[in-house]
């Protein structure tokens, strides 16, 4: 347990009468750099996430990530959305620069910061751009830009590639992937693609089992190769619908 | 090229009224005639005079009501339930016209500039607070999550995303609002001014001075069209916050 970097104890959390997450217990070792949360819908997967994120209080339990209970939203934990979510009236430069500009950074260091980040994420050049003249892929990649800027110790992330056509999808899952290796933080990844997160995840909660949730905290003792890890993901899921 | 299209129908009525008046007309008096004397009232000084007060006294008026909705949006974005008590209140006084606080506003501040400022704020006042509270209401949670997330508290929310949300809605109320000024700014120095436009609509009329009459009234559309289409280009320069 002291090796996790994410526990959940005791969690339970529902809207109204509704109970969405009961009493869940889990936690991920170090050595697991990023979660997959999967499940069918509705069963609660963005709620997980708005709970580690501290959108959401939990009724009862404590959530940890890297040792600090979640009691509020915070930089450690900032979330990349399915729907991008950026600031409209901002440009790409001032949406990246935002959670440095919350830090207190002056104008010119935040400048300076992100400099390397904007180009690792394919994004130079477009500096001056408003989200509304990008592409979905560029904007996602605004989404991570702007939540990697303030290395942090976790990203969250919401289905991030969920609104992508398929070409766009692997090309900012490319860069995804470099972006988080070379920045060496862990994150809890929601979505509804079992390859997905077979390819990117260490570890893969299931929500909403016979038995409540399901961990697999060795995805790759799932099978030899994607292909047979993903089949048997799907099996997990059949069970869980 | 749809503005063509209008100013051909402008074009086309002025002929028509051209055509059909004549110059000892007391109602329609020829369009040259009123161009003659708006240029020599121009030339003159006394419509940019007029002009100058009226302008002075709406944008007067308007500052204030922006002012007072600005500072009640800021009360309502930290004490939620704020607008829930000046509802009542609103509500009974919105539909009083404003031109019916004229002589409450004579009475309060005298002859001259104070009550008309006083009745253009009342007039201009509602639309703004109405479109200060619908730009507080369309903040998307999700920006604000987003903002919280990357750390960002109190005011820093407030300046970088509840006001850049709200704003493309204010400027609507502000446009709504800089028309409901002129209304009042007219009717307010007709009763109650020895200055502006409206008191040289009410002059040219006990004079008869029936081309005099028509340059102002010109003038005063104009003037609403100007500061309509300046508003618009700002509300279009705000559509980039609109969307996604």
């Amino acid at each position: 347990m002291t090796d996790s970097w994410i526990s959940f104890q005791g969690v339970s959390f529902a809207y109204g009468r509704d109970p969405v997450i009961n009493d869940l217990h889990f936690s991920v070792g170090r050595r697991c750099r990023i979660l997959g949360v999967l499940g069918p819908s509705g069963v609660g997967k963005t709620t997980l996430l708005n709970l580690v994120a501290g959108f959401s209080r939990p009724q009862s339990g404590a959530i940890r990530v890297h040792g600090r209970e979640v009691r509020d939203a915070g930089p450690d934990r900032p979330v990349v959305f399915q729907n991008h979510n950026l600031f409209p009236w901002m440009n790409v430069l001032d949406n990246v620069c935002f959670g440095l500009k919350a830090r207190g950074d002056s104008r010119r260091s935040r400048y300076d910061a992100v400099a390397g980040l904007l180009n690792e994420t394919g994004l130079s050049g477009h500096e001056s751009k408003f989200p509304s003249q990008l592409s979905g892929g560029m904007q996602q990649r605004v989404g991570l830009a702007r939540a990697l800027a303030i290395t942090p110790s976790c990203l969250l992330l919401d289905e991030p590639f969920g609104a992508l056509d398929e070409r766009t999808r692997s090309t900012v899952l490319e860069v995804f992937h470099q972006v988080i290796d070379q920045h060496d933080i862990n994150a809890v990844h929601v979505t509804h693609d079992p390859q997905e997160a077979v390819m990117l995840c260490g570890a893969i909660l299931v929500l909403g089992g016979p038995d409540g949730s399901t961990l697999i905290d060795d995805v790759g003792a799932l099978g030899r190769d994607t292909s047979h890890r993903t089949n048997a993901l799907r099996g997990v899921l059949r069970d869980a619908v | 090229m749809k503005w063509l299209r209008g100013l051909g129908t402008l074009a086309v009525l002025l002929a028509i009224w051209e055509w059909s008046s004549e110059p000892t007309s007391v109602l329609l008096p020829p369009w040259s005639d009123i161009l003659t004397v708006l240029w020599r009232d121009l030339v003159g000084g006394a419509l940019v005079t007029d002009i100058g007060y009226s302008v002075l006294r709406v944008a007067c008026g308007v500052l204030v009501a922006a002012g007072i909705a600005a500072v009640m949006g800021v009360v309502s974005w930290w004490f939620r339930s704020f607008p829930d008590y000046v509802k009542g209140v609103v509500e009974i006084v919105r539909p009083v016209p404003p031109i019916a606080w004229t002589p409450i506003a004579i009475m309060a501040f005298g002859i001259g500039n104070k009550p008309a400022v006083a009745i253009v704020a009342a007039g201009a006042f509602f639309p703004i607070w109405f479109g200060v509270l619908q730009g507080l209401r369309e903040v998307k949670s999700l920006h604000l999550q987003a903002a919280r997330s990357l750390g960002a508290r109190g005011r820093l929310v407030f300046t970088d995303v509840v006001v850049p949300s709200a704003l493309p809605y204010v400027v609507h109320g502000l446009r709504l609002g800089v028309g409901i000024a002129w209304f009042c700014v007219v009717a307010a120095e007709m009763m109650g001014a020895s200055s502006g436009l409206g008191y040289g609509v009410q002059l040219s009329s006990l004079n008869l001075e029936i081309e005099r009459l028509y340059a102002y009234i010109l003038v005063i559309g104009l003037i609403g069209f100007v500061s309509n289409w300046l508003l618009e280009v700002l509300d279009r320069g705000l559509e980039v916050g609109r969307d996604g």
